[in-house]
């Protein structure tokens, strides 16, 4: 049964989340063209009149771009959001939540899709600047030349000391991705079955709530973990800021389990669609 | 066999402060078609809802085949709501397909033969058909299952009467064998001839629970005409 | 087969006017003798009511011999004319039982009807209804 909501969200979200994601592409592409244009003009130029007014246009677009890449990945956000709103409770709910499926189900599916694809938009993102980095930025050559020597170059500091702290790093970015999307999901939940009034001033309430308390949280155990490190010397200091974000990740996961707990609670048991 | 389908012990509801149903007690056997009878606002939706799982007691248990609520007792019951549930941009192919992969008890190929007698095209959007073929598709679907425990909360309120003479023959014709169907409804002369019980609801309490033939003997009269009795202002 | 007209009213229990219905379309040849009557549901169905009730309908015409039950086919209506005729003749009777009380009320007699209605059938004499032969009204 998991399957065939995992299917259905799928579906669901495909239709919201890919157009969007198709025009960002196309918009970074023709981005791309509009930069090495701008670069090229820029360079070779002689400062007229008629070329200020092609980097200025051209310009206005790649920033405008820019822009939209940025915001992108939030848009998707609130793409996910809004599904699971309307999947839940609203109208739909009365569908969703008669099926002979375990909420338990209804919710790890609703989690599984949103995960991947806020996963599917960070990799967009990254994506769309790498590539107008790569190729945008080169003049007389495909690609920028000079990335990979850059890069190259870069990568003979890398040693053991470098992938612990990047892994731990990754590990803290997508725990904070889980953890984002389970008090969204928290928050939507108490708005919608607890609240009896206000109930999207309860929702943001309640995500601001636990953002700042998990914030808090963070910051209290990371300041205890410099404490030694004011005692001794500086390789205390080292490892307690090598292990900082993967102490961050756990709070971040810690509160997130505890938020998923919580929402399949209320799913399970508290459930009053109007 | 008359096992107990659906029953109620000490059934409260209440919306904060304002209680909705309360202390409610009663047993519906298998194999009865069953009015759930009440002007608006006695409680006959929030029961039904409860019944179906998407609301919570306050206190007390509902139970369906002697269990609470869950998605086992999704599977046995068909719930057809006073609304529409479906999103507008599905096409109806979609919504018959959505049925078939979720219930196992699902007979598609009635369910399409009947659309096609609604005149609803396979691919359709459903936000380009008008509300009352949106409530018979819904209708549709609902009986083409083949539950337990059919919750109909409305089914013939609000609609013309060619759409009201649809809805209950389609009811007649395909509700399974000795299965239970639960009717709420506050257009009583319609209904009477299709019901073997009925619950009278007011104020959320049950005030009568009879079969139809022992009160028409009972009282003198028809089921419409004690109605008007019971809830004489 | 044109549909059934299912007669109810408040005035008898439901499933005797069923009943009562059912026997109106096998004497009038609408339910032709040996055919197949449909099933229970579907019959409950077209009258918009419950299948017991209908069954009930059903048991009574059994019992007047009107229907028999064939196992594992159905149920049909009776291969047996005479009582096809019989509940026919019953049914006029009837008929005939109520005309004669309102005729007594206007002060007729069954002789002077009797004439009357030869007269009207043959197209006779005047009147605001003439009475073609097959039962209908002529313009």
């Amino acid at each position: 049964m998991l399957g065939k909501l995992i299917k259905h969200d799928m579906r669901s979200l495909l239709r919201l989340i890919l157009p969007l994601t198709l025009a960002i592409i196309a918009s970074a592409l023709l981005c791309t063209l509009a930069l090495r244009l701008v670069v090229s003009t820029a360079s070779t130029g002689d400062g007229s009149g008629y070329e200020i007014m092609i980097i200025s246009s051209l310009g206005a677009y790649i920033f405008l771009n820019a822009a939209a890449v940025l915001i992108y990945p939030t848009v998707v956000t609130i793409l996910i959001m809004y599904n699971f709103y309307k999947n839940l409770y609203t109208d739909e709910g009365y569908l969703t939540f008669t099926l002979p499926v375990k909420r338990s189900s209804i919710l790890l599916s609703k989690f599984l899709t949103a995960e991947f694809w806020t996963f599917i938009s960070f990799v967009v993102t990254s994506g769309c600047v790498a590539f107008a980095i790569f190729f945008g930025t080169a003049t007389d050559t495909l690609y920028n030349t000079d990335i990979m020597p850059f890069i190259e170059f870069i990568l003979q500091f890398v040693d053991v000391t470098f992938t612990a702290p990047l892994i731990f790093y990754i590990i803290s970015m997508v725990a904070g991705s889980l953890f984002q999307t389970v008090i969204i999901f928290l928050a939507i939940t108490i708005g919608s079955i607890v609240a009896k009034k206000l109930k999207l001033l309860a929702a943001i309430g309640i995500y601001y709530a636990m953002d700042l308390v998990t914030s808090i949280v963070i910051s209290v155990i990371g300041f205890i973990m410099m404490i030694p490190s004011f005692m001794s010397d500086s390789s205390a200091l080292l490892s307690s800021i090598t292990l900082q974000p993967l102490v961050n990740g756990i709070i971040y996961v810690g509160f997130a389990v505890a938020s998923y707990i919580l929402t399949n609670s209320l799913m399970k048991n508290k459930l009053n669609l109007p | 066999m008359s096992e107990t389908v659906l029953e109620a012990r000490g059934l409260c509801k209440s919306y904060g402060a304002q209680p909705v149903i309360y202390d409610m007690n009663f047993s519906l056997p298998a194999g009865r078609i069953i009015g759930l009878l009440g002007p608006n606002g006695s409680g006959k939706t929030t029961l039904i809802k409860l019944a179906a799982g998407i609301l919570t007691p306050t206190s007390g248990e509902i139970l369906v085949n002697g269990r609470e609520p869950d998605e086992v007792t999704c599977g046995l019951v068909s719930y057809l709501p006073e609304r529409t549930y479906f999103s507008g941009w599905m096409k109806a192919s979609a919504a018959v397909d959505y049925f078939a992969d979720f219930y196992a008890d699902f007979d598609k190929n009635r369910a399409l033969t009947m659309m096609s007698h609604l005149g609803i095209h396979p691919d359709s959007r459903l936000r380009t058909l008008s509300k009352g073929t949106k409530e018979k598709l819904q209708l549709v679907l609902v009986m083409s299952r083949a539950a337990r425990l059919y919750l109909l909360d409305e089914p013939i309120g609000g609609v013309d009467p060619a759409a009201r003479e649809y809805i209950l023959r389609t009811i007649i014709s395909n509700y399974a064998e000795n299965s239970t169907v639960l009717i709420s409804t506050h257009l009583i002369a319609d209904i009477e001839p299709v019901l073997d019980d009925f619950l009278f609801l007011r104020d959320g309490k049950i005030v009568m629970q009879s079969s139809t033939d022992e009160a028409r003997e009972k009282y003198g009269m028809s089921i419409d005409g004690l109605f008007r009795e019971v809830y004489r202002c | 087969m044109k549909r059934l007209m299912w007669h109810i009213d408040g005035s008898a229990p439901l499933y005797l006017q069923l009943a009562s219905s059912l026997r109106y379309s096998i004497v009038s040849g609408e339910r032709p003798a040996g055919s197949r009557i449909e099933s229970v549901r579907d019959l409950a169905a077209d009258a918009k009511v419950n299948p017991n009730t209908m069954q009930r309908a059903l048991v009574e015409l059994e019992r007047e011999g009107l229907i028999e039950t064939r196992t594992t086919t159905g149920k049909f209506v009776t291969d047996d004319a005479s009582i096809i005729e019989r509940t026919r003749r019953d049914a006029l009777d009837e008929l005939i039982a109520e005309f004669t009380v309102r005729l007594h009320a206007i002060g007729c007699g069954s002789d002077e009807a009797a004439k009357r209605i030869k007269e009207l059938a043959n197209g006779e004499g005047t009147g605001s209804a003439a009475i073609g032969a097959d039962g209908g009204t002529a313009e």
